[in-house]
């Protein structure tokens, strides 16, 4: 009984827009961010996202667990996005990643951190970049990752598997340690 | 223990998330195992690094700028939604082309005085049996829609020995609707002269006029690679 008239609480009830997406716009940025790897795409990314959240609201107030539910719109805009260009923005050099912009707000070692990571990040296929952002930095689980990528618990577990692998080797072939690169 | 489950449950050793029972194991396999230590080690680095891996953050009020963007972009796409549909309401939204494809032509013939009627045009030239496709695109299903034709005289549709206009009832479904009719021309005009259908849709007590322009073709083109090349652009929304 209890339930039911949860339920229909919950069904009548509307929450403001802003009031739901709030407190996880932030969450969004960040993996927006790392999917993109430059402000001004996560940024763009971010905006279609949001004004599809708008039209389903309903949905929206509707989900068991909303960071994950606002996480799977968020990887599918990504999906659409890097499937329209064709083929996923990658990268040979960090050097030509536009990050320049968050340069002035990270501490030099922060930032070449930065660069480090997200170079690792770009050069993963969309898929692969997503599985290893959303857990491995995002710190959703396993299950909740199968639930937003929509993907078998297997699979997921091989994507992770072979993004860590390609990640591991990234960041080893470019050393971040600020005292590896003053003994170069 | 074997090495691929030392690698499958690092995550949860390096969380101290296992059972001491389990902990113990991986231990005792780490102990005796060098590439499992490598490994481990490895993985432990790598979620340090990733760790300390910060995304910017944006200016002071970045996201409540973004969200009321979104609302009110969200707004203004719902409110055209709403006009259109209401726009559309009542008759639904036809789209029509007309496509005529006219196979003969004798390009070297001087044009028809536009004051013959079309009985006079008929007796006074040779006249070639065409079709002429309509296609007409609606959004939902109309059945029992009114379509009514109004040909130039340099067309007449076949059948209809009095007058340039053709009318009938029939069921359009939502999406293309191709309509071929046959009609009786002849060689005698220009080709590239432009020409007008005249078309009327009525349906629910509502109805729509339209003028739709006729394409010739020239007769090698095959018919199948005109048509769809001039769907889309030639297509005209209620």
């Amino acid at each position: 009984m209890n339930n039911i008239i949860s339920l229909f609480s919950r069904a009548n009830k509307t929450q403001p827009f802003e009031h739901l997406v709030a407190p996880h716009v932030s969450g969004l940025y960040k993996q927006a961010y790392q999917y993109m790897g430059n402000a001004s795409d996560a940024d763009d990314l971010l905006q279609d996202v949001l004004l599809e959240l708008f039209n389903k609201q309903e949905q929206m107030s509707q989900a068991d667990n909303l960071p994950a539910w606002l996480n799977r719109c968020l990887f599918h805009r990504f999906v659409d996005r890097c499937r329209s260009r064709k083929r996923a923005p990658e990268c040979d050099n960090i050097d030509d990643i536009n990050v320049s912009d968050d340069r002035r707000n990270m501490e030099p070692e922060q930032y070449c951190l930065n660069r480090q990571i997200i170079a690792g990040l770009q050069n993963l296929n969309p898929i692969q970049r997503a599985v290893v952002s959303l857990h491995d930095i995002g710190g959703f689980s396993l299950p909740e990752l199968a639930d937003i990528v929509d993907m078998p618990l297997g699979t997921l577990k091989s994507h992770l598997h072979r993004a860590r692998k390609q990640l591991k080797k990234n960041l080893q072939l470019q050393p971040f340690d600020g005292q590896a690169r003053q003994s170069v | 223990m074997k090495c691929h489950e030392i690698a499958e449950s690092s995550d949860e050793f390096l969380d101290d998330k296992l059972q001491a029972m389990q902990r113990q194991k991986i231990q005792q396999h780490l102990a005796s195992c060098t590439v499992c230590s490598a490994t481990l080690a490895e993985h432990n680095e790598y979620r340090k690094q990733l760790s300390q891996f910060s995304v910017p953050e944006p200016a002071a009020g970045y996201y409540a700028l973004l969200l009321r963007q979104a609302r009110v972009n969200g707004e203004q796409q719902k409110q055209r939604h709403v006009a259109r549909r209401y726009r559309l309401q009542g008759f639904a939204a036809a789209a029509v082309l007309a496509c005529g494809i006219l196979a003969a032509f004798n390009l070297g013939q001087s044009g028809l005085p536009s004051d013959a009627s079309a009985e006079q045009f008929a007796q006074q030239t040779e006249l070639v049996s065409e079709e002429i496709t309509v296609l007409i695109n609606v959004p939902a299903d109309m059945l029992g829609a009114r379509l009514a034709l109004e040909f130039p005289e340099e067309l007449i549709p076949h059948g209809i020995e009095h007058g340039q206009q053709l009318a009938w009832q029939l069921d359009l479904k939502k999406g293309a609707n191709a309509i071929t009719l046959p009609v009786l021309t002849s060689g005698s005009f220009a080709h590239g002269k432009k020409m007008l259908v005249s078309a009327q849709i009525e349906y629910n007590n509502k109805s729509k006029l339209f003028q739709l322009p006729v394409e010739f073709f020239s007769p090698h083109k095959a018919r199948y690679d005109l048509v769809p090349r001039h769907r889309a652009h030639a297509t005209y929304f209620i």
